[in-house]
């Protein structure tokens, strides 16, 4: 009994104590001047310079701008992407049209177009909001398409025969028996949306984080390099957060979501 | 026998019927006639053709060959409300139970009473992940009734259920069927069930009926009841082909010497 109390908190302690230590390290060689301000400042330092971009403004002003990139592509990738895997998952000819291209564009890495991106939209807004598309449509189109196509066939045989059809059929059946797959196509699409967004930031931006980041480092201000850095992590963290928090809505049917009891 | 009136069931006229997959036939020519209102049971070995010939009266799947026809007083229209019963609940998981006995356009108010009718009201808002087995197929027999059904099939439901759960479907079924008057046409491997629940069985062999019998026996049926025992020990003897060793000799011999003219079953094997 006392043991395995013991247990329980040492399980919630011991994966703490490296990053503790960690961080502890960090702090100390910064500030007995191991480690130079200029490869990597002290995590108080980091801190306050975090402090001061959200005091002045700055970091909401560029917060915003990245956001909004992220969001407008995200929604304009994973539209398309889901508009894909919807036609190809009901249609058998649409999908023996549009498939096998789909599958052979998707090996493209979308990151090797950039230098072509940039010829086509120039180095505006276009062109990151392109790329962050790009990289939204594949995940979302395949997962789509796999999931409608992997619909139980003995619950949509269940439901023809109860005279379920037509776009009912779409939206009781043939929908939330995708939406597993699909919830698993968009977190992988917001994991690649922000990996987009952190390359076309930082090749070329007037705002957001990634000019934040190499606006930094032409001024040699590493804290703040590090500032922009964290903030790409906790975004990602809060994007993925989002996915989860679907997840746990739109799939409290299933078993691995249950608590038992229903709406 | 059987009290309820006719007038909602429907009557099924097949003949020649002929279903094959690839090369390989799996019903050859079979003649049936289901009485409205009547209660058939169709046993046989496993592989035999029970699902396929249950798919076809369900019009799932469309025979290779010869007529099917609904018949009785209902015939005059042409939709016939004709619902099936797998062998899986196969619930929507995603529906809560009343919103899977909701589906097809059911009011509400029916799909709650047909929940009310397999005792399951208490379970409204259940997700079906939460549920028993026995209990899922309580659900799918309620989402079955809530469309009144004329004829409904039951193929091999209760086949994964517990003895004591498989009894009291039994009832629940029985008690059903005489209330709502529909035709059943259940499949089974369980003899004991098929004598249980049938006016009538039929053995399916080679593709065709091999043996068909009328089950004179009062209802609610008792499993230990001589006559019973009787009717299940013929149907056994058919699908082993072994004489069934009865427990007790003499009652046996006057059991099967009454029997076999009084129960009326006729061979048409080919
Ligand atoms: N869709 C199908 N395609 C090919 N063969 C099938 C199909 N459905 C059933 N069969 C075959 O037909 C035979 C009868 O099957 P079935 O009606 O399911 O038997 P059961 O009496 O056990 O229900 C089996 O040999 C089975 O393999
Ligand atoms: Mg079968």
């Amino acid at each position: 009994m006392s043991l395995s109390i013991r247990n329980r908190v040492l399980a919630g302690v011991l994966p703490w104590i490296l990053p503790v230590v960690l961080l502890l390290a960090w702090q100390t060689g910064a500030q007995l001047g191991w480690i130079t301000a200029r490869v990597l400042p002290a995590p108080t330092d980091v801190v306050a310079a975090g402090w001061r971009l959200t005091v002045s403004g700055e970091l909401w002003f560029h917060l915003k701008s990245s956001f909004e990139r992220a969001a407008v592509g995200f929604v304009i990738g994973g539209g398309i992407g889901l508009a894909l895997g919807f036609a190809t998952g009901l249609s058998r000819w649409l999908s023996l049209l549009l498939d096998s291209t789909l599958q052979m564009v998707r090996n493209i890495p979308h990151l090797a177009l950039i230098p072509l991106v940039i010829l086509w939209f120039g180095i505006d807004e276009t062109a990151k909001i392109f790329l962050v598309a790009l990289g939204s449509v594949f995940p979302i189109y395949l997962n789509t398409y796999h999931g409608i196509r992997n619909v139980d066939p003995q619950l949509l045989e269940m439901a023809r025969s109860y005279g379920v059809k037509g776009f009912a059929l779409f939206w009781h059946v043939v929908l939330p028996g995708a939406l597993p797959s699909i919830l698993v196509g968009v977190r992988f699409a917001l994991g690649f949306m922000w990996l987009t967004l952190i390359v076309s930031e930082t090749i070329s931006a007037t705002d957001g984080i990634g000019y934040l980041a190499m606006d930094a480092r032409e001024f040699m201000q590493t804290d703040v390099v590090l500032v922009a850095i964290l903030l790409y992590a906790v975004l990602g963290k809060l994007a993925d957060l989002c996915a989860k928090g679907l997840e746990l809505w739109w799939l409290r049917w299933h078993p691995a979501y249950q608590r038992g009891e229903g709406v | 026998m059987t009290e309820q009136s006719t007038s909602w069931g429907v009557g099924i006229r097949a003949r020649n019927l002929q279903r094959h997959f690839g090369n390989l036939t799996v019903l050859k020519g079979l003649d049936l006639d289901i009485r409205a209102g009547e209660s058939l049971v169709i046993i046989g070995r496993s592989g035999c053709g029970k699902s396929t010939l249950l798919r076809l009266l369900a019009g799932l799947d469309q025979p290779d060959g010869g007529q099917l026809e609904f018949t009785g007083e209902t015939s005059g229209t042409s939709d016939h409300s004709v619902r099936m019963m797998y062998q899986e609940p196969r619930l929507l998981p995603w529906k809560t139970v009343i919103g899977n006995v909701e589906i097809g356009k059911v009011e509400s108010a029916r799909a709650k009473f047909a929940l009310h009718e397999v005792e399951l009201d208490s379970k409204a808002r259940h997700w079906p992940a939460s549920l028993s087995g026995g209990q899922k197929q309580r659900v799918a027999l309620a989402r079955a009734l809530a469309h009144r059904p004329e004829l409904l099939l039951l193929d091999e439901p209760l086949g994964a259920l517990d003895a004591l759960t498989r009894s009291t479907m039994h009832r629940l079924i029985e008690n059903l069927w005489q209330e709502h008057g529909f035709t059943l046409v259940m499949v089974t491997h369980d003899v004991s069930e098929a004598v249980m629940l049938a006016d009538r069985v039929i053995v399916l062999d080679g593709g065709a009926i091999g043996l068909d019998v009328s089950i004179r026996l009062p209802r609610p049926r008792v499993a230990t009841d001589p006559a019973f025992v009787g009717y299940e020990a013929r149907l056994l003897e058919y699908l082993t082909g072994v004489p069934a060793e009865a427990p007790d000799e003499t009652v046996s011999k006057h059991k099967r010497a009454t029997l076999l003219p009084e129960s009326g079953y006729l061979a048409i094997s080919n």
